[in-house]
């Protein structure tokens, strides 16, 4: 439900999602153009007052097609909204858990391929995206985009890149599932009938078995074990 | 300081490697296991009473106001519109929103460095200016 319709010079079309932050509304600008309007939980915003800069420096030195421009601040009587540039398309979660959509072995690979390029991307500019799950990313059929950089830090703090791999791998998971019609009676190790370089692949990723070096061993390893 | 990444929290981002199906094909909000389980009552219509926000010509980033970022390592430079503390490399004034021609990054390791600097603070490399 939307409480309003404008926010300053911003027209609000509809809700777009929320989560413990906040919620993001789809808007227009003066000139037509669709954005995002993040707008902060006062009782988050209060509580996090060390940390609400990070996202807004972070996403300010980063520049890649797939991940949302920063394009502003609102600071209104109303609320504290962040202006991002609209990525089309659904989210993953939406897709698997909505539409139901079985992801083939291609679709994740191309899924695949362009997060690992978006986090080769982000890694190389030392950031942490830190929050990468199926309702941070968006897919339009051709284009991954990867959202929220709320909970994102450079490196050298608390958060260092095994974290986006774990957390990858936890969304090849959840693709992998989409097509899984067994019982369930264990770990995703035990269920999916996977092959075993993608087991150890995901093992690896998932922390149980050892983690990768850096971004451009997972993409090879990935590439190996899920171009076949 | 509200210590945003405890180490509890820290060892929570990382998702359970050991899940199955009945993770993994559960969609709903238990399913997930993201913060949306975090988030609590924020009783929305007692806080917009008052302005929780910093406003033009208050000072964004001063932690007395406990409103602001930390000072940060990179260091901040001064909104010219509304004299608010700005973090170093953002590209709007996080307090009026006016837009910062200061910010700037290392060409190298790509983290914000402070207005002026001729290297970077965190790894040395020239930034070109």
């Amino acid at each position: 439900m939307i409480f309003f319709r404008r926010a300053g010079c911003y027209t609000v079309e509809s809700r777009l999602g929320g989560g413990r932050y906040g919620v993001c509304y789809l808007a227009r600008d003066p000139e037509g153009r669709r954005v995002v309007l993040k707008k902060f939980r006062p009782k988050i915003w209060r509580e996090n007052s060390g940390g609400n800069h990070h996202e807004a420096v972070i996403l300010s030195g980063l520049d890649h097609p797939a991940i949302p421009e920063f394009l502003g601040v609102l600071n209104l009587p109303r609320g504290y909204f962040f202006i991002l540039e609209y990525k089309q398309g659904t989210t993953l979660k939406d897709l698997l858990f909505h539409r139901h959509t079985e992801f083939t072995e291609s679709m994740i690979l191309r899924v695949g391929t362009q997060l690992l390029d978006i986090l080769s991307y982000i890694h190389s500019r030392s950031v942490v995206h830190g929050d990468i799950s199926i309702s941070n990313i968006v897919d339009d059929g051709r284009q991954t985009a990867l959202l929220d950089f709320g909970l994102a830090r450079y490196t050298g703090g608390d958060l260092s890149v095994d974290l986006d791999h774990s957390c990858f791998g936890n969304v090849l998971l959840y693709l992998l599932y989409s097509r899984y019609r067994g019982k369930k009676f264990g770990a995703w190790y035990e269920e999916l009938d996977l092959s075993a370089g993608k087991t150890l692949f995901l093992k690896r990723l998932m922390g149980l078995e050892a983690p990768f070096c850096d971004d451009a061993e997972v993409k090879e390893a990935f590439l190996t074990f899920f171009s076949d | 300081m509200f210590n945003f990444f405890s180490d509890s929290s820290r060892k929570r981002r990382y998702p359970n490697p050991n899940r199955g199906s009945s993770h993994y094909q559960k969609g709903g909000f238990f399913g997930m296991g993201s913060s949306f389980s975090r988030s609590g009552s924020s009783s929305p219509r007692r806080q917009y009473g008052y302005q929780p926000y910093p406003r033009q010509g208050q000072h964004y980033g001063m932690p007395q106001q406990n409103q602001g970022y930390a000072a940060s390592q990179s260091g901040s430079c001064i909104c010219p519109n509304c004299g608010a503390s700005v973090p170093a490399g953002s590209k709007f004034c996080l307090s009026c929103g006016a837009k910062m021609a200061s910010a700037a990054f290392c060409p190298n390791c790509g983290k914000p460095v402070p207005q002026g600097a001729k290297f970077c603070p965190e790894c040395g490399s020239p930034t070109g200016r």
